[in-house]
């Protein structure tokens, strides 16, 4: 707003209120005097009439021999000279004496006749407007009555009858001149009213002016101030939305006030779930405990454990999951109220690829120890072993000392096939690497596998038709197929089923900790899945390192799947271990294509992972135990323009489909801790809900336990690991596909 | 096998207990088994004497197995090699075999192994050594006889 129009605003005020209080005054000081003006000429009418009447009893009294038409001329006579000889009422108005003349009205005396300017008849004709007044006067009435003469003008009547001598006396009074002078002060009044008016916007405007113009500039620096304020808060809200870090909001209570959307992907708990609760909803219960001492602790003593210090600690998803984090606090004064903001960052992906990198330098460097152990080793060996047989030459062969010699040379030389092993897992590259038909391979093998488990465990073969060669060591791989399927018998000591199953795999960019440093492109996957005990993450980790063992000593040398492990590395390729305790273990090998001639097919296959894949729009529930692995759903999924969603546990998943939400599809891992497992959960959305579509997802894929053999027919199932593109199209494909569940 | 002269069969590993084992090995065999006990030695022995079995461990401080195998081809290419060692590590091992077979065909025996292996290896390559000697002559004999 600026100040012309602020001043016009004021003066525009003033004058209306001006207005109103002179228009109000005019129009009552106006009726008051038109009243009494009306009571005066009434008054001057009565009274003249009056005066009329005694003239003529007068005069009838006074000449009684006289006719009464020469009383009446004399009356008149009388009337008129007492007129001429009075002044008139006032200069505006006309004073009439009359007299019926047949049907007109005759004006017998007219006193201050020019007074309106005009020329008024004598005679008056009795059917207008006009006359109406005069006629009602001589037959007796009086009053006052507004009314256009002859000319069309307004004036007011004032009438009295004399009714003793058939006259009336008549006041004529135009309106403007009634009026004129109201008019004329009024203006005047208005025309004052203006000047003092404007005269008080001058006096407000010099007096508050300055402190206009002041509250002017002080109200567009707010102006400005706010925009600004608003422009801040909306950068720092993006800012806050926006953060790939988790940002939380505290009081000095613990009480979460905010809660951004990464912490929210983060913990797994909507803004809304966390906000107003407690902090420690977020931690592991043996922080959690600790949490409100720690706060009290710092607010009462100042001493700092977190506060402006930031370090790795632990936080609890809202499935339970216990998950690292780095946490960085800041404490603010806001307004004379504590309050603090935590920054967290989920260190579970960096862990998991530390753990990952520290576990290959590991076996890198376990690789080289045993390796430089093995090589000095096989030097004594070859010593002992050459002098013993050497001795044993020289002796009888039935001699005691011979065959305590020969007992030695046997222990010796198991010694050698310990070192070969040994030398086996550090051997860094296979020279002699070819293509070779692992379908053809495990073929051959399954009568030797068969022979070596026991009666109780099924051995099934499911080799895909059309397998790419793999670039191996033949004999390499024999070993390995035997060590895995040794293995898988002792993980199964009551029976089971033994699963060796081949396919084509496509390792692409998608980060999956299955393939850990593999090279993205073409690899032949074998797997090796039993329905045996299973073993803990803890085991599962040291599974590969020479001399880790879990087998009663003396019946395992600990070096087996070190030999696996070793060969897998010789020939580039990769090998991933998925287990679960009493479910079973898969062991999963990722083995080169060889090239060669099979090279058009290649081409042909790489043209195909370039084509282009068919996202869709349809919701998605995502429920995996595993967060990297539920993550990587995710992201392939939602860059294909599904939207979807993540559930941690069977439990959370029904959570969300009983909060009412829609989901198209379910695509659930099968085997998740917490009461209900993959096949359960399925059962019951699809019982519910038979519209959703269904695709399980499953490390195991070779057999199942506890009677899930037949849950694992009623619908499709994606073997873990995937990449990307296998995702895409297997969930296409379940999308797409017309009655799923008939 | 008198028709020939005495065979010279030269050791060579840094080891001396290994050097023992094989020329024990071969202590019944009618050959003249020379021991050295590092590749420099054996270089110097190769110089002075015309070898026709090598024994060579490759992995040895110094100069090293893989020299001495060269230094032994280009003094005297018909000279039968046998590599052995007591295992091929990592990387090197891979490439030092490749070598050592770039310079012509070899025969390896990996560590540890019994001394009857090594005796039949080397009396297996003396005899065709032999053989091939003899056809020679009887190709020469013949030759001269037309």
């Amino acid at each position: 707003m600026n100040k012309t129009r602020l001043i016009s605003k004021i003066i525009a005020c003033l004058a209306l209120v001006a207005m109103v209080a002179v228009g109000g005054a005019a129009i009552l000081s106006y009726e008051l005097t038109l009243r009494e003006k009306i009571a005066t000429l009434q008054d001057y009418v009565t009274t003249t009439a009056g005066v009329i009447s005694a003239v003529a009893d007068f005069s009838n009294a006074a000449s009684d021999q006289e006719s009464p038409e020469a009383v009446f001329a004399t009356t008149v006579q009388q009337i008129r000279q007492a007129f001429s000889s009075i002044g008139s009422i006032s200069n505006e108005s006309e004073v009439m004496i009359v007299q019926r003349d047949g049907r007109d009205i005759k004006i017998l005396v007219h006193q201050n006749k020019r007074a309106l300017n005009r020329e008024h008849p004598e005679r008056i004709k009795d059917d207008t407007p006009y006359a109406q007044p005069f006629a009602d006067a001589l037959v007796g009435d009086s009053g006052y009555v507004w009314v256009n003469d002859f000319n069309g003008d307004n004036v007011l009547l004032v009438y009295a009858p004399v009714p003793s001598v058939g006259l009336a006396v008549v006041v004529e009074t135009p309106a403007v001149a009634i009026v004129s002078p109201f008019a004329y002060s009024a203006a005047l009044a208005f025309g004052l009213a203006l000047v003092a008016v404007l005269i008080g916007a001058l006096f407000i405007y010099l007096n508050t002016g300055p402190t206009i113009e002041r509250a002017l500039q002080a109200q567009a620096v707010l102006d400005v101030a706010l925009m600004e304020t608003e422009q801040a808060e909306e950068r720092l809200r993006t800012a806050f939305d926006s953060m790939t870090n988790g940002v939380i909001f505290i009081d000095n209570k613990g009480c979460v006030e905010d809660f951004n959307p990464a912490a929210e992907k983060m913990f797994g708990y909507s803004a809304d779930e966390v906000i107003g609760r407690n902090v420690s909803i977020l931690m592991p219960d043996e922080h959690a405990l600790h949490h409100d001492g720690y706060l009290r602790a710092y607010q009462e003593t100042g001493k700092a454990k977190m506060i402006g210090i930031g370090r790795e600690l632990m936080a609890k998803r809202k499935s339970g999951e216990a998950f690292p984090i780095y946490l960085g606090t800041a404490e603010m004064d806001i307004r004379g109220s504590k309050h603090f903001v935590g920054t967290v960052t989920d260190l579970s992906a960096q862990k998991s690829l530390e753990d990952q990198l520290r576990r290959s330098q590991k076996m890198e460097a376990v690789g080289q120890l045993t390796g430089g152990i093995a090589h000095d080793f096989n030097n004594l060996l070859g010593i002992i072993i050459g002098n013993l047989d050497l001795a044993r030459r020289k002796l009888e062969e039935d001699s005691k000392l011979y065959r305590q010699v020969d007992k030695a040379i046997t222990a010796a030389n198991r010694g050698a096939t310990l070192t070969r092993r040994l030398l086996s897992f550090s051997r860094k590259n296979s020279e002699d690497l070819e293509a070779t038909d692992v379908n053809e391979v495990v073929t051959d093998l399954r009568e030797l596998i068969s022979r070596s488990i026991t009666s109780n465990i099924e051995m099934r073969l499911n080799l895909a038709d059309g397998l790419w060669p793999a670039n191996i060591n033949k004999g390499d791989f024999e070993d390995a197929m035997i060590n895995l399927s040794i293995n898988a018998r002792d993980a199964m000591p009551d029976g089971g089923t033994l699963t060796i199953e081949t396919r084509n795999m496509y390792v692409d960019t998608t980060p999956n900790p299955a393939f850990q440093k593999l090279e993205p492109g073409p690899y032949v996957e074998v797997a090796v899945t039993d329905t045996g005990t299973g073993m803990p993450p803890e085991v599962a980790d040291r599974i590969f390192e020479p001399f880790f063992s879990t087998k009663d000593t003396g019946k395992g040398t600990g070096l087996g799947l070190s030999m696996v492990y070793g060969f897998v590395q010789r020939c580039s390729g990769a090998i991933s271990v998925y287990s679960e305790v009493d479910e079973g273990t898969a062991f999963r090998i990722y083995l080169p294509r060889a090239a060669g001639e099979a090279e058009n097919d290649v081409a042909e296959e790489d043209a195909n992972q370039e084509m282009e894949l068919v996202g869709g729009s349809e919701s998605i529930l995502i429920v995996d135990d595993e967060p990297d692995l539920a993550e990587i759903a995710e992201a392939v999924l939602s860059e294909l323009g599904y939207s979807t969603e993540i559930a941690y546990s069977g439990a959370q998943a029904l959570e969300r489909f009983n909060d009412g939400k829609k989901f198209d599809m379910l695509l659930s891992d099968v085997i998740m801790p917490g009461g209900i497992n993959g096949f359960q959960l399925a059962a019951q959305v699809v019982g519910a809900r038979p519209e959703v579509k269904v695709l399980m997802v499953s490390g195991f894929t070779g057999g199942f336990k506890h009677g899930a053999e037949l849950a694992a027919k009623e619908h499709p199932l994606l073997r873990k690991p995937y990449n990307g593109r296998e995702l895409a199209i297997e969930v296409r494909k379940v999308l797409d596909a017309m009655d799923a569940h008939v | 096998m008198g028709r020939f002269r005495q065979k010279v069969v030269l050791v060579v590993d840094d080891e001396e207990d290994m050097r023992e084992v094989i020329a024990d090995s071969l202590e019944d065999s009618p050959l003249e088994i020379i021991t050295a006990e590092s590749a420099e030695a054996g270089a110097e022995a190769v110089e002075n004497l015309v070898i026709d079995i090598a024994i060579i461990d490759v992995f040895m401080p110094g100069k090293g197995g893989l020299w001495l195998i060269g230094e032994l081809k280009r003094q005297n290419p018909e000279a039968e090699i046998i590599v052995i060692s007591g295992g091929w590590q990592g990387m090197e091992a891979g490439k030092t075999l490749k070598a050592a077979e770039a310079t012509g065909p070899v025969h390896t025996l990996n560590k540890p192994f019994m001394p009857t292996e090594l005796s039949d290896l080397v009396m297996g390559l003396i005899e065709a050594r032999e053989r091939a000697i003899e056809a020679r002559n009887a190709a020469l004999l013949a030759g001269d006889s037309e």
